[in-house]
């Protein structure tokens, strides 16, 4: 017995709706009440329940699409009661979908059948590990699956999670490379072949076009200075030794505690250009560039400037940590006015960061080395950090830029004050 | 009278709760528990909350729309697109049984939205609405967005009408998608700031008039 799902009619007025989504596939089954597709109407959407069981063996009308009133969206397979088993999904085969009560639908059910009695299913279907919503959701986001974790029924991947890690992780990995084709152009010169071509995660996209946006809109300079971290080596081994902090102090808590008083010297620098005017912040409030899988999110290390340099490592460490596993709350990722990007633990000496707007600038922060530094005439090796901050040229200039630098760099090279302070 | 009269149901009256500032996953639990004693035919609600920061996206809400993560994101079972709720945001959440309203969700739509046209010509705002886009406008910028969800007739979600100056908030999104439209506020297009509870008060009464039913005070939440 076959059941025409059709478009509801919503309204007096409504002629036709969209299928926003399907929250189940051809072959799925159905059981009685569950919410089989999402209709659209204007700004309401109307779920679009099964009212009995079966097998939806056919979706006529896709997501996306629009279907006039009364269309038929989808068939479903109803189960033959006088059968001494239920009915075998479309895809039924060794996982075949028992465990499913039998028919009608109140959706559209054409022909009006008797209510059935479910009947023990022959073969218990393990749980899929995500529910088809949330599988639809983490394939249009570039989402793996499989590095999510279920907080659903028995562990169960629903939306929610999904929503999670595409804020906090990765897209999927790709598919193995096809072939590479060879693309030629008219002339015989020779473009670069493609070997893979992967859809961006939205995360990425946002962050794509945010920082276009920032390139674009602001005047960016960049200008560099080289600190002498030999006394913050020591201070921060020292620290270690006497058990100072409970949560170690690490170079960047260091680097984030001076940057905070640096700007409430240098309030230019802790700004927004905004609608042609300067609007200096009364907070200083610090972003953390944390990397992700394929990403990048900035938690917020709120009131900097007030906070003892063991209450920053603290916080900081809590923040990365929520970060890291996605976790972040509504306060962690808001009002930032000066953002810290810190790729000391990497290799290198210095780079230039993409200023994070409505931000007006930004510090990169690079690896300690031993360089070679003069000291009383001599050349003498010492543990250096090259910082560099981006700042937008609207509001402002070079030489506030490179005083911002001297505090910061007089801050890390007499550390002390960072912990007395 | 419009035709949101003809939502109007004679029946039993409506709860109103004033939930105050709340997370948003605490009133969309509070509004999941309120819809199944509405579907189990119990009388239908209001729900009034401030909402906590916090970013939502329609079924039909696009991450792109959301330019700077200023607060959580979250997916809801609601049309349309993205929205921020926060402080200074009066949300309403209607229960209501459309099965008993003559189920029609456009006329239903409209209604929501005289309430909140209604409210604010209270406060003396000309706001209006605009041929296709739900929600109330005071010439282009949005005063209110509407985004609703329904089961089986019951609906969920409801309305978002901007209370305090809530420009920045709103300039990490793109407010349901539309790039080229700006939101404003009570305060904005007012020029006072009105307080929360009294607005509260006002959207009640409208509310009251344009669904044509008593009102029982059934207490806060917490």
């Amino acid at each position: 017995m076959n059941i025409d799902v059709v478009m509801p009619k919503l309204s007096d007025t409504m002629e036709e709706g969209k299928i926003l989504r399907w929250l189940k596939r051809a072959g799925d089954s159905v059981t009685a009440g569950e919410v089989i597709a999402e209709v659209e109407t204007d700004k309401a959407d109307m779920e679009l329940e099964a009212s009995d069981s079966g097998v939806l063996s056919a979706i006529r009308v896709s997501a996306g699409d629009t279907a006039a009133v009364g269309a038929v969206l989808a068939v479903i397979e109803g189960v033959d009661r006088d059968a001494a088993q239920p009915a075998v999904g479309a895809r039924g085969s060794a996982d075949s979908d028992a465990a499913m009560k039998p028919p009608p639908l109140r959706v559209a059910a054409r022909k009006p059948t008797a209510p059935v009695h479910p009947k023990e299913s022959a073969a218990v279907r393990e749980p899929p590990k995500a529910t088809p919503a949330a599988a639809d959701l983490a394939r249009e986001w570039g989402v793996d699956l499989a590095s999510v974790r279920g907080s659903g029924p028995d562990g169960r991947i629903v939306t929610e999670d999904v929503e999670a890690a595409a804020v906090g992780s990765a897209p999927a990995p790709p598919p193995t490379a096809p072939a590479a084709p060879v693309v030629r152009s008219p002339g015989g010169a020779r473009a670069a072949a493609v070997g893979e071509r992967r859809e961006l995660s939205r995360m990425r996209q946002s962050i794509a076009r945010r920082m276009s946006e920032a390139v674009h809109e602001i005047p960016h300079f960049a200008v560099t200075a080289e600190i002498d971290m030999s006394e913050a080596v020591r201070l921060k081994a020292a620290l270690e030794r006497e058990n100072a902090f409970a949560v170690p102090v690490t170079y960047t808590h260091m680097v984030l505690k001076a940057t905070a008083r640096a700007l409430t010297r240098h309030p230019r620098l802790n700004a927004s250009y905004r609608d042609g005017a300067l609007e200096i912040y009364a907070e200083v409030n610090l972003g953390m560039a944390v990397s992700v899988e394929d990403g990048l999110i900035v938690p917020v290390l709120r009131n900097a400037d007030q906070r003892s340099l063991g209450d920053i490592a603290g916080e900081a460490r809590r923040l990365v940590a929520l970060t890291k596993q996605g976790r972040f709350a509504s306060e962690d990722l808001s009002g930032g006015t000066f953002t810290v990007s810190n790729m000391g633990m990497l290799d290198i000496e210095s780079f230039t960061a993409v200023i994070n707007p409505p931000q007006a600038a930004i510090l990169a922060v690079g690896s300690i080395k031993q360089r070679p530094v003069v000291r009383e005439g001599a050349v003498v090796a010492a543990p250096t950090m090259r910082v560099t901050v981006s700042c937008d040229h609207r509001i402002i200039d070079g030489v506030m830029a490179g005083r911002f630098l001297e505090e910061l760099a007089r801050l890390l090279e007499q550390p002390i004050g960072l912990v007395i302070g | 009278m419009t035709r949101a009269a003809a939502l109007a149901a004679a029946s039993a009256p409506i709860e109103v709760r004033r939930l105050g500032r709340c997370g948003y996953e605490e009133a969309l639990a509070i509004q999941e528990a309120a819809r199944d004693r509405v579907l189990d035919g119990g009388p239908e609600e209001l729900l009034l909350v401030e909402h906590l920061p916090v970013i939502t996206l329609g079924r039909r809400g696009d991450l792109r729309h959301v330019l700077a993560p200023v607060a959580p994101i979250r997916r809801v079972n609601r049309g349309g697109d993205v929205t921020y709720h926060g402080p200074g945001q009066l949300v309403g959440y209607p229960i209501l049984d459309l099965g008993r309203r003559g189920r029609d969700v456009d006329r239903y739509l409209r209604a929501l939205e005289e309430v909140l046209i209604a409210v604010a010509g209270r406060y003396g705002i000309a706001a209006h609405r605009r041929r296709g886009f739900t929600g109330v406008w005071v010439d282009d910028a949005k005063l209110a967005a509407i985004g609703v969800g329904i089961r089986r007739w019951v609906t969920m979600h409801g309305f978002a009408l901007n209370v305090a100056d809530l420009r920045r908030e709103f300039a990490a999104i793109v407010p349901c998608g539309l790039a080229e439209t700006g939101v404003t506020s009570l305060a904005q297009a007012a020029g006072t700031s009105p307080a929360m509870a009294d607005v509260e008060t006002v959207v009640v009464a409208e509310f009251v008039r344009v669904f044509a039913s008593a009102v029982e005070h059934g207490g806060g939440h917490r």
